[in-house]
């Protein structure tokens, strides 16, 4: 053994070139799979760190009785209260939370500042499963109106803001204004629902006849043990019936859609990461078959060898033995440097991976999302290249047990060329490679085309020189709307008096988060959609000037302006997807919107001008939403219906470079010292930090292309440099008899583009089976298009003519006399 | 007339400590047209590196070398390598034949690399075939024919295109002596329609059948 192990050893040193490919192949494969699952693993697919997360469930309610995802929405205070009280057969907890932020006063050093907050139903911690890591939860006291003011903290706030002070249960923090008890610090990681900081008791509020159109709740609920999914979803419709029955109200919840929690987080990401795994595996079938290509190549250049030594008396087993050492050797060098490549490539992908605040994906950041090393995957592509080595290592029994060794001894003696069967197998490999190769490119292609055009779809509004920042504006602050009105009016005064601020504005939402603020709607003329009877569009609170200012063109119309106060017309403002969507070819000028169903008691709103769209990166909960109606401030503000937490201002600057935030929070405190600006950040900054997850999906997907052809690249390389090499007696001869150098390169050329062409349009069937794969799982997977298969084709060909090129060139320059002499 | 005129000529390979091994010192040497020349001598003579210099395969001589009146030492590669496909034939001890090949296409080969036009190369390949009575053969592989058959095939496909000139390396040396007669037999055969005929022969049987025998030793012409 240790005499064979020596050999193995002298050989590969003695072929350095064949061990290097051989490693690099392995370790890419190997290592650049481990870190990519390492990352894709901790920020998507880790499962819920609770006892039982099987069992809980997202909880959306629908207003028909299909409970599709589509027709789902977050649930209104009515129905948290009704299935609360009439759902225990099928929930064990039924938990709700809404997202906020909260102004904490200065505490120590630390200056008053804006946090992440949620307030969650008392049951919220109980019903994940999640004790505290210090103090306790939420009582069933405490989200009763004029409960104790309490909060619990997150371990990153207790370290942060708190220097983790270990008497911190008790402190008191002041959260807009008014003081709260410390009772809990959450488990370290923990920052779920809204990456939140704090979390305070949510209190419902006495039932109202609009609250049931209110759908602002996130909802989370704990199965009953034993209930499967399905189960919960009947009983839910039933329990439905009942409570409409027994109380009717058109707005009473008809279904639910219970996803389970953390498929819920990661539901628009699961054909995403399926696009990820097939080019994963796509790479690493490639990394097998360059690693399978070159054993076999080693095994025909040593076959006379072998042949040799078998009639030499060694019996097969010592025939494999010495093989499967080799690859054992391989196999252990290209393991170590795939753990290499994996402990450097996992840092630079955690720097890229989603930490954005889109609504895919970030969710899972709210828990344990550190990277850890993927031991399951690379003992998985580990295995599978062990598995390729000691395969192909039992070749040489298999061919060394032919019964006529005079063949393969008499090539030996002549240094034969390869033969047919040789050259067949070779030739399979390099069409294996080729058409995993350019299925892998063609799909990543398509799919990076079709991630690029999301991420760079124009906003339809200018970010160039703008600065946005967030205020709070929640009725503890601002109790009235002439309060806030003129709060309004004095910030933006103050603004406008910066040095350096161009213009001033304010709106709500932000203007790259419209999903934030939805409204339900009905067009004049336009029959509602049954059974909900209304129409979801994204609200938006403009000043007057507010489009000019963003640089949103008003198409038709007019921009609001002062004469649309409290008291005069009610006005919205549309965006063309809408006049598109309901009144195609007409003029939408002086038509109207029903804010709300059309037998609602909400306001009929006269159209006063277009806008072109501005970009929305929708909520996929959400389902259809038919574009954007804007509404002056100074109506929205005059009705209960319109609850906001923050608003958004958005300065325009001279050069966009200065530093402003100072001048910005000084505004701001001459305006009204309670207000705090939060999120200052410039437009185009927060243009190129959008679309986070697609960001990285896109990322991961150009990489495993990149991965897969430089694979494909060194495997095509040293296949057909060695399938060269070996033909070198051959090319000796045709030079002997007269082939010039341009004879050897074009015949090599020839068959290296025959292979190319066949490996080219097995990629193609391979290609469409992997698209219908994907497909299956996510329907919008874009046809490969034409860029795709011409580019894939100019980039393979071109990776296929170098590796065919420089050994043919090599080849042509073979001296016949020395080529011969070698005999 | 003479065909080949050496004069000169050298051929060495550089050692370490920039010393040089000399396989060929200071040829000179003739041969007529129509000749059948022998080249003998022990191993390591010189032989095999004549032969190759002589069908301008090696460009790493010295001296000159005049064919037909061309100075092919004053020809770069390409030149050379013209000259040879219209002027030489080679025929190898060990055959030389393309292994994945059948006899025809072995034999169409060397056309092909003389821009003869593929209806010409089909007669010419037909014509051989006939000559050479291995019409039977034709769509074997090298492997499946004897020794004695290869090479065969081998002239064959050295006098295929016609050359001036057939450069034989040991042509019987892998035969047994039956079949090394027939090939020695066809050689004079060739050499009586005007094929000038340079062979490198232990044999002393063999060297008979030509009309001058040249002695090489240590590279030196005796």
């Amino acid at each position: 053994m240790a005499s064979d192990l020596k050999y193995a050893v002298r050989l590969l040193i003695k072929s350095p070139a064949f061990a290097v490919i051989a490693v690099c192949t392995l370790a890419l494969g190997i290592g650049a799979n481990t870190a990519i699952f390492s990352v894709v693993e901790g920020t998507l697919l880790r499962p819920l760190p609770f006892p039982n997360a099987d069992r809980l469930v997202r909880v959306y309610e629908a207003s028909d009785e299909n409970g599709a995802r589509g027709g789902s929405m977050n649930l209104s205070e009515q129905t948290v209260r009704q299935w609360a009280e009439h759902g225990g057969e099928i929930f064990e907890g039924l938990a709700a939370a809404t997202g906020l932020n909260v102004t904490v006063g200065a505490i120590g050093g630390n200056s008053a500042r804006s946090v992440q907050a949620a307030r969650v139903t008392s049951n919220f911690f109980s019903v994940l499963g999640l004790p505290p890591a210090l103090g306790r939860n939420f009582s069933t006291e405490e989200d009763r109106p004029g409960g104790p003011a309490v909060v619990i903290i997150s371990d990153d706030f207790w370290r942060q803001y708190l220097g983790g002070q270990s008497d911190v249960l008790g402190a008191t923090l002041t959260l807009d204004g008014i003081p709260h008890t410390v009772i809990g610090v959450t488990p370290k990681t923990f920052r779920h629902p809204y990456r939140a900081d704090l979390w305070m008791p949510l209190t419902l509020g006495p039932p109202t006849p609009g609250q049931a159109l209110n759908h602002y709740l996130y909802g989370v609920g704990r199965l009953r043990r034993g209930l499967t999914v399905a189960q919960a979803s009947d009983a839910v419709r039933r329990m439905c019936v009942a409570i409409n029955q027994a109380a009717p109200d058109s707005n009473n919840a008809r279904s639910a859609y219970l996803p389970r929690l953390r498929e819920s987080f990661v539901l628009d990401l699961r054909p995403k990461i399926l696009v990820i795994v097939v080019a994963a595996l796509c790479a690493l079938l490639i990394a097998a078959a360059n690693f399978a290509g070159l054993l076999v190549t080693r095994v025909i250049e040593r076959e006379g060898e072998f042949a040799l030594r078998a009639a030499l008396g060694a019996s097969w087993q010592r025939l494999v033995r010495q093989q499967l050492l080799q690859a054992l050797l391989l196999s252990v060098l290209g393991t170590l440097g795939g753990l290499l490549i994996a402990s450097w490539i996992t840092p630079a992908l955690v720097a890229m991976s989603p930490e954005g605040t889109d609504t895919t994906g970030s969710a899972m950041r709210e828990f344990d999302c550190a990277v850890r090393f993927d031991w399951p995957v690379f003992t998985f592509a580990a295995g599978v290249m062990l598995f390729v080595g000691l395969g192909f290592g039992l070749l040489p029994a298999v061919r060394a047990s032919r019964t006529d060794l005079r063949g393969p001894i008499n090539s030996t003696a002549r240094g034969s060329t390869l033969d047919r069967s040789a050259r067949r197998l070779l030739g399979s490999f390099v069409v294996t490679e080729l058409a995993v190769a350019a299925a892998l490119l063609i799909a990543s292609l398509s799919a990076a085309q079709y991630f690029r055009q999301l991420v760079n779809e124009p906003w339809g509004f200018s970010t160039d020189r703008r600065i946005a920042f967030n205020v709070p504006f929640s009725d503890q602050i601002l109790s009235s709307p002439v309060a806030k009105e003129h709060a309004l009016d004095e910030i933006l005064t103050q603004l406008r008096s910066i040095p350096g601020v161009r213009t001033a504005t304010v709106t709500g939402p932000s203007p790259m988060n419209a999903p934030r603020d939805l409204m339900t709607c009905n067009a004049e003329g336009v029959p509602p959609p049954e059974p909900r009877r209304y129409y979801l569009s994204y609200l938006r609170a403009a000043i007057p000037g507010y489009f000019k200012n963003i640089g949103e063109t008003v198409v038709r119309g007019r921009d609001f302006s002062k004469i649309d106060t409290a008291d005069s017309p009610q006005v919205c403002i549309v965006s063309q997807s809408f006049v598109r969507r309901f009144w195609p070819g007409q003029d939408p000028i002086g038509k109207r919107v029903k804010w709300g169903r059309l037998d609602g008691p909400r306001p009929w709103l006269t159209v006063v001008g277009v806008v072109g769209d501005a970009k929305a990166i929708p909520d996929p909960d959400d389902g259809e939403v038919v574009g954007m109606v804007a509404r002056p401030f100074t109506q929205l503000l005059s009705t209960d219906a319109y609850q906001v937490d923050e608003i958004t201002f958005v300065v325009e600057t001279d050069n966009g470079r200065q530093p402003i935030g100072a001048a910005i929070r000084a505004s701001l405190a001459r305006a009204d010292s309670r207000l705090a600006a939060y999120q200052i950040v410039s437009l185009d900054k927060a243009a190129s930090q959008s679309r986070v997850t697609e960001r990285f999906v896109l990322t991961l997907i150009s990489l495993f292309g990149v991965l897969g052809l430089v694979l494909a690249a060194v495997g095509l390389y040293g296949l057909l440099s060695l399938h060269v090499a070996r033909r070198q007696r051959e090319f000796g001869i045709r030079s002997a008899l007269g082939a010039t150098a341009a004879h050897i390169v074009r015949l090599i050329a020839r068959q290296g583009a025959t292979l190319i062409t066949i490996g080219f349009a097995a990629g193609g069937f391979v290609t469409s089976g992997l698209v219908r794969v994907v497909r299956n799982q996510w329907s919008a997977m874009p046809a490969p298009n034409i860029v795709s298969w011409i580019l894939t084709a100019v980039v393979l060909g071109a990776v296929a003519f170098v590796a065919c090129w420089l050994p043919a060139r090599r080849a042509a320059r073979i001296d016949p006399v020395i080529a011969l002499r070698a005999e | 007339m003479i065909m080949i005129k050496l004069r000169n000529l050298e051929r060495c390979y550089p050692l370490a400590k920039g010393k040089f091994f000399y396989v060929l010192r200071n040829i000179n040497l003739d041969v007529a047209e129509g000749e059948f020349v022998s080249i003998m001598g022990p191993s390591g003579a010189g032989k095999s590196s004549l032969l190759h210099i002589l069908g301008m395969h090696d460009h790493g001589w010295t001296g000159e070398y005049f064919f037909n009146e061309t100075a092919v030492h004053h020809l770069n590669a390409k030149e050379r390598g013209a000259l040879r496909n219209e002027q030489v034939g080679f025929v190898f001890q060990q055959y030389h034949l393309l292994d994945d090949l059948t006899v025809y296409e072995n034999l169409d080969i060397p056309l092909s690399y003389r821009k003869v036009s593929k209806a010409e190369r089909a007669a010419m390949v037909a014509d051989t075939l006939d000559r050479f009575q291995i019409v039977a053969k034709k769509d074997l592989y090298p492997r499946q024919l004897s020794g004695g058959q290869q090479q065969l095939v081998g002239v064959a496909r050295a006098i295929i295109s016609n050359p001036k000139l057939i450069l034989a390396d040991e042509p019987t040396g892998n035969l047994h002596s039956s079949q090394g007669e027939e090939i020695m037999e066809l050689f004079k055969k060739l050499n009586a329609e005007g094929t000038t005929i340079v062979q490198v022969t232990h044999s002393e049987k063999n060297a008979a059948y030509g009309n001058r025998i040249i002695q090489l030793r240590d590279g030196w012409v005796v």
